[in-house]
């Protein structure tokens, strides 16, 4: 994974104006802010300075237009409003520039964006940064007029992810081209996450099957859960606003690691969430587990 | 007697935590002023995080202070003034 681009450090598209690069710097600013209370205990200083500084020098390269311009050319991002450019595809997606691989088993594969845009209006509501284009800015891509790559893969381990249209995409006819090939292994499920439908891998029902009403939920029974809908502790982190260091901690019960009950409780009740387990059985049955071990 | 200091800090420290619970309780939150049982809905972590402002402060300034539910007014609740509720009458 190649390091993120100065237009993510921003939470921005590669089409971004000059004003939307100052205020982005300025949300993100007072956000990373030393001072600020909402990362209490979300980051340590450390991380807070560096991310600070990140942004700072992301900033300092997108507000000149000279150094902007040769940052864009360095990273393959063709001038917003030149001919032959989709926009969309530089511009509404923060990560469109960085192309990910698309999950083992699925082809990315020329095809259908105006149809599924016309036959799914409406229902395209997709979150721009849950969206990163599988086709690579390498070959060129983004100068061509021809139609976009129909799958989008947020990562491997994310396994599929295409945006809301996709059953119209599979119910409509499609010609041999069109069609979205997917592995033996590749048992998906429709689910809705940040106002967007995505398609994932379905979890292994073994251990879904195994969970009720009863289940003490333990470190490893989190991770497993989370490993077998195929998210990574990267895309929790990301997702739910919860610390990796924190996710990791819990998965690995290393108690002694993890902050303060009130604190711990949100972070459980957010990671259950995210993997669609019962927030409050989570909560409780992993404090009882950290309360016998007598640590706090 | 607490300083102005001491005050300061427990303060700040009230509203770190109301801030961290307001953060991660979102849709309990919601749903708890929305029902008009706030306080029950989040009486686990609201006295989760008073044992933690109790544990951090001094005693006196415990008792003849109220940072702690002014910062869970303040933080969680009124900012949420938007939410339709039975909680603002």
């Amino acid at each position: 994974m190649s390091r993120e681009t100065h237009y993510q450090a921003l939470e921005l598209g590669g089409s971004a104006t000059p004003a939307e690069i100052r205020q982005a710097y300025e949300r993100l600013s007072s956000v990373f802010d030393l001072d600020s209370l909402a990362l209490y205990t979300l980051v340590t200083p450390e991380e807070q300075g560096r991310a600070l500084q990140r942004i700072r020098e992301a900033y300092r390269i997108l507000s000149d237009p000279e150094a902007r311009a040769a940052y864009d050319y360095s990273i393959g991002v063709v001038e917003a409003g030149s001919p032959g450019v989709v926009e969309d595809d530089i511009g509404a997606a923060p990560n469109a520039i960085e192309s990910a691989p698309p999950a083992a088993g699925l082809q990315a594969i020329p095809a259908v964006e105006s149809h599924v845009e016309h036959s799914a209006a409406g229902l395209h509501a997709k979150s721009p940064s849950d969206e990163v284009h599988a086709d690579s800015q390498s070959d060129g891509g983004h100068e061509e007029s021809p139609p976009a790559p129909e799958l989008r893969a947020g990562s491997a381990a994310d396994g599929l992810h295409a945006d809301s249209s996709l059953a119209e995409t599979q119910a409509a006819p499609l010609d041999d081209e069109e069609v979205m090939v997917l592995g033996d292994e590749d048992v998906i499920e429709i689910v809705e996450s940040g106002g967007a439908l995505i398609a994932q891998p379905l979890a292994a029902p073994s251990i879904l099957e195994a969970i009720d009403g009863e289940t003490e939920f333990t470190g490893a029974l989190l991770q497993a859960v989370r490993e077998a809908r195929g998210i990574s502790l990267k895309e929790v982190s990301e997702r739910t606003r919860v610390g990796m260091n924190h996710l990791q901690s819990i998965e690995a019960e290393s108690f002694e690691l993890l902050p303060e009950r009130v604190f711990l409780r949100g972070f459980l009740q957010t990671y259950a969430r995210e993997l669609r387990l019962d927030p409050a059985r989570v909560a409780e049955t992993y404090l009882r587990r950290r309360e016998s071990r007598s640590i706090r | 007697m607490a300083t102005d200091e001491e005050k300061k800090k427990a303060n700040r420290l009230a509203r770190a935590i109301a801030s961290d619970i307001s953060l991660y309780n979102e849709e309990k939150i919601v749903k708890g002023i929305e029902a008009d049982n706030f306080f029950e809905a989040l009486e686990a972590e609201l006295e989760e995080g008073r044992d933690l402002y109790r544990s951090r402060v001094s005693p006196d300034l415990f008792r003849t202070s109220n940072y702690y539910d002014r910062a869970v007014v303040d933080i969680i609740v009124r900012s949420r003034g938007h939410i339709r509720s039975k909680l603002w009458l």
